[in-house]
This record gives C-alpha cells, sequence and structure tokens, in this order.
C-alpha cells in the first residue's frame, strides 16, 4: 500500500518538472489565491496563518493538477478544498475565538486614509464582524463566499451544495440578519 | 433601470441590490435605482453594508500571490522512497508506524554484538533465581516437616508369646489405621471404623519448633520455687 502511494507520487513528481505545467499551475495560483485568502483570511483572522493555509492547499492541490489537469480546477472546486482545509485547522486547533482587540486585527495600516477617517472605518469593521459571527452558518457562508470569496451565486450554490435559490435566500436573510444585529449596537 | 413599482417590500428591494451586486453595478447605480422606486430609506442600509464588506476586502490586503515561491518550494527535493519505514527515517514525512515496520526497526537495531552479553547476563540471573531458589524451598520444606512420635495409646502390643525373656520389640504403627480387613473383622460397621480412626489420631502428637521452648510463666509451682529462695533462709 503505502509502495504503491510512493511509486505514485515519484511518476508525478517526474511528470511535474515539465515548464509547462508548472507555468499553467502558477497562473491558476496568481489567478485564485487572493480570493482564497480574503475568504480564508475572513473565517481565520490571522493574516499569515491564512497565507500559509492557501499555500499549503496548493501544494496539495498541485498533485491532482498533475494527474487530472487545469480543467479539474473550477472555482468551486478551490473554494471546497479552502472550506476542508479550514475545517481541517479549526479541528486542528479547537478554539480559535475572534477577538477584535487582537494586535493582528488592528495592526494594518492606510497611510491613504486621514486617522479619523482609518479609525471609523476600523469601528464600522469591528462592528461588521461582530455582526457576521452570531449568524447562521450557511448565511454567514453564502455572504463571505460573495463579498470576500467573489463568487457569483451559481458557484456558490455548487460550493455549499444547495440550489441557487437557497443562497439567494440565504444571502437576503442574512444580510437582513447583519443589519438587524448593527442596529441593536448602533446606527450604521 | 427597472420602472417605479408601487409597493416594493424589503426582501425585493435586497434581491434586487444583490443582484445588482453581482452584475457588478456601482454603489452610485444602485442609489439611482432606490431613488426611482422611491425605496431609498429601505435600501440605504443594505448600500452602507455592501460599503462595508468593500472596505474588509480592502483592509484584508491579501499578500501578493508570488507564484514563483510556490513552484521554487515545489521544486525543493523530497525524499521518496519505497518503503515508508526509510522514509521516516531521512526526516521525511512522518508516518505512524506499522507493526512490520516496528519489527524491521527493532530487527535493524539488535545486533549479536549487543544480544550476546545480553542473553549471557540474563541466563546467568536465571540460573542464580533457580539455585538460590531450590535452597530456599528445600529449607523451608524442611522447617515444615512434622516430627511424629509414638504414644502408648496408639501403640499395639504384642500379646505376650513363648519369648517372654526377650526385649519386647517396639511396633510404630501409622496415626491413621488402616480399614479392617473383610475377613478378619466381619460385623465392623462404618461406624466403628470412624471410631478407631479417630482413637488412633490420638495417639499422635507432632512437636514444632514452638513447642520446643519452654513457658514458665504460667507455672504456679515454679513461682512457689523462687519464693522458697528466701535470704532469711541462708
Amino acid at each position: 500500500m503505502p509502495q504503491s502511494l510512493t511509486e505514485d507520487t515519484h511518476k508525478s513528481s517526474e511528470r511535474g518538472t515539465t515548464r509547462e505545467d508548472q507555468a499553467v499551475f502558477a497562473s491558476l495560483y496568481q489567478q485564485y489565491f487572493t480570493p482564497l485568502y480574503r475568504y480564508v483570511f475572513s473565517r481565520i483572522r490571522e493574516r499569515e496563518v491564512a497565507e500559509d493555509l492557501v499555500q499549503k492547499m496548493f501544494l496539495k492541490l498541485y498533485q491532482v493538477f498533475l494527474r487530472e489537469g487545469a480543467s479539474a480546477f473550477t472555482e468551486a472546486y478551490l473554494f471546497v478544498a479552502a472550506r476542508n482545509a479550514l475545517t481541517d485547522y479549526f479541528r486542528k486547533k479547537k478554539d480559535i475565538p475572534f477577538d477584535a482587540q487582537d494586535p493582528q486585527w488592528q495592526a494594518l495600516p492606510d497611510t491613504t486614509m486621514t486617522a479619523e477617517r482609518h479609525m471609523e472605518q476600523q469601528d464600522r469593521q469591528s462592528r461588521l464582524e461582530e455582526a457576521l459571527a452570531p449568524l447562521p452558518v450557511n448565511e454567514q457562508e453564502a455572504l463571505r463566499l460573495k463579498f470576500f470569496g467573489d463568487l457569483s451565486t451559481g458557484e456558490i450554490a455548487r460550493v455549499l451544495g444547495a440550489s441557487e435559490a437557497t443562497v439567494r435566500q440565504w444571502q437576503c436573510r442574512g444580510l437582513k440578519h447583519l443589519r438587524g444585529n448593527i442596529l441593536n449596537h448602533s446606527t450604521l | 433601470m427597472k420602472q417605479p413599482v408601487t409597493r416594493i417590500t424589503e426582501d425585493e428591494v435586497v434581491e434586487y441590490l444583490l443582484a445588482l451586486h453581482e452584475s457588478g453595478a456601482s454603489a452610485a447605480e444602485m442609489r439611482a435605482y432606490l431613488r426611482s422606486t422611491q425605496t431609498e430609506a429601505l435600501g440605504e442600509p443594505y448600500l452602507k453594508l455592501f460599503q462595508s464588506f468593500s472596505d474588509e476586502r480592502e483592509r484584508m490586503a491579501a499578500p501578493e500571490a508570488d507564484a514563483k515561491m510556490l513552484l521554487s518550494q515545489m521544486a525543493t527535493p523530497r525524499i521518496v522512497t519505497k518503503r515508508a519505514v526509510d522514509r521516516s527515517f531521512q526526516g521525511g514525512e512522518r508516518t505512524r508506524f506499522s507493526l512490520s515496520e516496528v519489527i524491521t526497526y527493532l530487527t535493524r537495531m539488535v545486533s549479536w554484538k549487543y544480544a550476546a552479553p545480553g542473553l549471557a547476563m540474563v541466563g546467568v540471573l536465571a540460573l542464580s533465581v533457580w539455585i538460590f531458589g531450590g535452597n530456599e524451598q528445600r529449607k523451608v520444606a524442611l522447617e515444615d516437616q512434622p516430627l511424629t512420635k509414638t504414644t502408648p495409646s496408639g501403640a499395639v502390643s504384642q500379646k505376650p508369646t513363648g519369648n517372654e525373656g526377650s526385649a519386647p520389640a517396639l511396633e510404630s504403627v501409622s496415626p491413621v489405621p488402616t480399614a479392617p480387613k473383610q475377613g478378619s473383622v466381619e460385623t465392623t460397621s462404618d461406624v466403628e471404623s470412624l471410631a478407631l480412626a479417630l482413637l488412633g489420631s490420638e495417639g499422635t502428637e507432632s512437636f514444632t519448633d514452638e513447642d520446643q521452648v519452654l513457658d514458665v510463666s504460667a507455672d504456679e509451682s515454679l513461682l512457689d520455687n523462687d519464693q522458697m529462695y528466701d535470704e532469711t533462709l541462708f
């Protein structure tokens, strides 16, 4: 059993040395890295961890790419892989509570903004996250995949394994809940 | 743009705004829609929510997707061997060892250079345990063995025969008498044989080391004797 697996890996490694394959994979990586990173970051809230998770995911997917080619790499497939990677991550590290006061969350400078605008934005974003957290998981996921993953409704439906109508409903309800949660704290 | 509708619910506004967002409409276009449908009050909070998400995306500041670095990581030579046990030894990916791998590992580590002295030591240990253990057992057996002594009540005296002058031969009998032979005592019942057995057992006494120590504390006559040694008498 391990023998055949390692032999397979070895053959794949030999195949993977072709420059053409590498170039195609590099273009896929550049195309999808940012939306995947944003989606993962929105769940983890740690820059380095999110970056590392997405890179490792691509390293694993490289073997799939060599076996099945670029056609297997749809957006839905990549986001499903990212969700699985997140599930593994949370399983290993069970409690990662979101802390709005975390320095990681605070220390992202934006030199183009005034201090007042920066503080206002920080406040709004932390409130957004606080309002997003208590939402049902499906609604959260539908919104995160839409706004951070840049996925269309059809792709979100494939990722979450639901119909497009259901996803639209989740998004609509999620936005209404989000608005209600923010209004409970203060006016947006 | 969609024509103004008389009564538009909040759900319809949100759905339409979501559809506009997905199609890539700008915030200004969405506001125009709200104005045209006179649903600004309903829709404005959602536009602010969209703006919040947009700000959040900017804030995330995704690092540059460095494909070269990823490719260099993939190009790093990895030790790929046919045997999982080798792979774990050579610092590759760790695997959970199976029984066969553990056995392989142990057989590699064991050599006669270490095994021979080890076996010799085990042999010496076993031999010493056997010798001393045997001696101890023998000692215990000797200490526990009861001393038997025949008593007159238990002895069956022989009737005087014609050789009266010779010393009577002392016959030692077994503490448990044998059952009487059917031919010699025909009328003996089971109850009688049991009574005989009990009588026979009374005739034996066993002595242990404890019995050899004389307990004088309870002997009153000895105490009386002590009183006789009065200094006034001398």
